[in-house]
């Protein structure tokens, strides 16, 4: 029985790590290396990575840029509408920790509002490091156990 | 285009209409097309915008307030992040604006890199408002383009200054580094095919009618509305006037190059988009003539601020380490900059761009305030986007160029 | 009439159809990333190191505190000892918050010994945060890590000594060709 899921696990992460869809959360400078990423010379549809417009349709978010009290609820808000399984990555600097703007403005990391999976250092990070962290969020989808179906709803509990 | 677009649409709605409600839509902040954090409140008719109420903020980070306490080298990095995608702007902006206070000039080589640079960082700028623009109205191919020229010149930033956006290449009192003399060549060399390139982004837009539809009689404003919304920049010379601040009030090298300022006559998203292509080959022509003429020496002044400078007064006469020290701190004297204040502007690539400084004599600007062009810009978006469709408020967004890390700041 | 014959023939479409069709046989633009190596230029200011002297085994730096005064996001933390007998200063630990830095170079360019460098390397994305705070030996093993693949024999950074500053502009006194041996 180990032996099935076990399978079964591999199979189901591969197909997630195969198509990793990010929402487009473009903040400041850093979605400007994100788009980059996206474009022609650093082509992310290589790795099945296609930006959606809609929470719904995505299953990882990448947080770019400084996040702001005034939209950390939005933020929030767009990590609840998508749908599971789901990750985060906080692009650079501003992301991770606040970075140069210690302000009365600015969230000093985003990992107070949602949880975060991959810390992309850089300010901004270059589209290759960007790239680099979201093979790292595939290796740790890769290594995920048992997060599917019923195994999966007994810890998500809304 | 205009009158046909308005007689098309019949559906009038009255108040008295039992069945009249305007719909309230909110548009952003998370949406692809409002570059950036922008939310819009429209009001609509049917799928007529009647009104429209821009919020801000959602981006505000607090630039002026943390620049005052930092000293007026450590504000340079700061500057970058206003307007990410032309930060070489920013900086000489910046730098000229503490340059004036303090009353030094860099030496001539240093000028003309800092226009030099300046210039590729307004290409790029173009060239992703051209990509992102295309994009909002549907042409994906100019996006793909679009950025493949546009890593090239970040290739020549990474390679003057080992960074791609964030620069802080241009420097109180000149520039950085000096650049080699292979990338030098490099930029020569990227001239002409750039010429190519803008061609192709003209062969592929400028005549294809889906792009007449979606930008011909869209966001009218004429010369006087724009000069008393304060718009400026491209934004301004689509309308036909021809306000330029490298023209009117030239700094850095400016003075010494020649060059012409391409304006429309309508006033429309097409000649908003047909002056910012015109403006990238006149940026070319300067790159080409600064490189032509760059002459040799050093590249920062020598009276330029060190990056530790003190914050704080501090006795000119201090006689050895020890007690002096302590005592200079107590010690009225000379101011280490000069007190008041000033406001400086520079060409931006989004349009005029203000650094107002008020200094007390200490190593930090007292109040730093920033003239954004984006600021202003969303300001004209009411009246440009007045009973037009919502598709086409995607395409006013975009023909504004609005940064939203510059808008907040 | 005659943009009216140009307008029925498609002529505007097929121009622009030309355009993507020519670009259709160029070679492709796309770095394949993880397979191909990106290439980056001399003093790309990535992940920090502390340069460790090749005559001592430690780190070069003096705690000279310099880099902490200019760095404007305050990321950079530094203790140490004064000997009492000689006034030499002795680092007891330096810690970089990779997370807080924003890659502006002022350390490098401050630093008067050449001891702290950001390296030419940008692959170091983690799970978690703490793994992308750098004490003094994580900055070490930076260093060894970026230099175990350099190329050349002497390592110099373009910050540690700007080309075409006057003399008397630099921020730190500094010895003039600030280099690293690293090989015979």
């Amino acid at each position: 029985m180990e032996l099935i899921l076990g399978k079964l696990d591999d199979l189901i992460n591969w197909a997630r790590s195969g198509s990793i869809w990010p929402v487009t959360f473009g903040l400041a400078c850093c979605a400007i290396e994100m788009m980059a990423a996206g474009a022609s010379r650093n082509d992310l549809d290589r790795f099945g990575i296609i930006f959606r417009a809609s929470p719904r349709q995505a299953d990882c978010l990448i947080v770019a840029g400084t996040l702001t009290y005034k939209m950390a609820p939005i933020l929030r808000r767009v990590y609840d509408q998508m749908s599971y399984p789901r990750w985060v990555i906080a692009m650079g600097s501003c992301a991770c920790t606040g970075g140069v703007f210690r302000t009365y403005a600015t969230v000093q990391g985003v990992d107070q509002i949602v949880p975060v999976d991959i810390y992309v250092p850089g300010c901004p990070p270059r589209p290759e490091a960007l790239i680099e962290g979201l093979l790292e969020l595939r290796k740790k989808i890769r290594e995920e156990k048992r997060n599917w179906g019923p195994y999966a709803r007994k810890e998500i509990k809304l | 285009m205009l009158e046909k677009r308005l007689s098309s649409n019949k559906y009038i709605y009255y108040p008295q209409d039992p069945f009249y409600s305007p719909l309230e839509i909110q548009m952003g902040p998370q949406h692809p097309s409002t570059h950036g954090v922008l939310k819009l409140k429209l009001l609509l008719e049917g799928e007529k915008i009647i009104d429209l109420e821009p919020t801000i903020g959602f981006l505000h980070r607090g630039i002026e307030k943390l620049a005052e306490n930092l000293n007026y080298a450590q504000v340079l990095p700061l500057t970058d992040r206003l307007d990410y995608i032309s930060a070489m702007n920013n900086n000489t902006g910046y730098a000229l604006a503490v340059e004036r206070l303090l009353g030094i000039e860099p030496p001539p080589r240093g000028k003309y890199l800092r226009t030099l640079v300046c210039e590729l960082a307004r290409i790029s700028s173009h060239l992703l408002w051209l990509a992102t623009h295309a994009l909002d109205i549907g042409a994906m191919t100019v996006f793909l383009y679009c950025f493949r020229e546009r890593e090239e010149i970040l290739n020549f930033f990474e390679k003057i200054c080992g960074a791609r956006l964030t620069v802080s290449y241009p420097r109180i009192g000149g520039v950085r580094l000096d650049i080699e003399d292979q990338v030098l060549e490099e930029i020569y060399n990227f001239i002409p095919k750039m010429h190519e390139k803008i061609e192709e982004y003209e062969g592929l837009l400028s005549e294809n009618r889906i792009w007449l539809d979606r930008t011909v009689g869209v966001g009218v404003i004429s010369g006087e509305e724009a000069l008393a919304y304060g718009l400026t920049g491209p934004s301004l010379r689509g309308s036909g006037i021809a306000y330029d601040v490298r023209k009117h009030f030239p700094y850095d090298a400016y003075s010494e190059v020649d060059f012409e300022v391409p304006i429309g006559k309508n006033g429309d998203t097409y000649d908003r988009y047909w002056c910012r292509l015109q403006e990238m080959r006149q940026s070319l022509k300067i790159i080409k003539q600064c490189i032509e003429n760059l002459p040799e020496g050093p590249v920062s002044s020598e009276l330029s601020p060190d990056l530790d400078m003190p914050l704080y007064k501090r006795a000119i006469t201090a006689e050895s380490w020890g007690e002096s020290a302590f005592i200079s701190f107590l010690t009225e004297s000379a101011p280490i900059v000069p007190k008041g204040e000033l406001y400086s502007a520079v060409e931006g690539a989004k349009g005029e761009l203000g650094f107002y400084i008020v200094s007390d004599g200490s190593g930090r600007p007292y109040r730093l305030h920033i003239r954004s062009p984006s600021f202003i810009h969303i300001s004209a978006l009411k009246k440009l986007s007045h009973n037009h469709l919502i598709a086409d408020l995607v395409a006013i967004i975009g023909t504004l160029d609005i940064v939203m890390g510059e808008c907040d700041r | 009439m005659k943009k009216e014959i140009k307008y029925l023939l498609f002529k505007d479409l097929i121009k622009g159809l030309s355009i993507t069709l020519k670009n259709f046989f160029k070679t492709p633009v796309t770095v394949q990333y993880p397979k191909e190596k990106v290439k980056l230029y001399p003093s790309f200011r990535g992940r920090h190191a502390l340069v460790r002297d090749p005559l001592t085994g430690d780190a070069k730096c003096v705690a000279c505190l310099k880099c902490q005064q200019v760095c404007p996001s305050r990321c950079i933390d530094i203790n140490y000892t004064t000997d009492l007998e000689t006034g030499a200063r002795k680092l007891i630990s330096y810690k970089i918050e990779a997370l807080r830095c924003i890659y502006c170079g002022y350390c490098e360019e401050v630093c008067p010994v050449g001891a702290i460098v950001l390296t030419e390397w940008f692959e170091y994305s983690s799970r978690n945060k703490e793994a992308l705070i750098f004490d003094k030996e994580a900055l070490l093993k930076n260093w060894d890590e970026f230099i175990h693949s350099y190329p050349e024999k002497v390592y110099t950074n373009k910050y540690w000594n700007l080309k075409g500053i006057p003399e008397s502009n630099k921020s730190a006194l500094k010895r003039e060709g600030i280099y690293v041996k690293i090989k015979d």
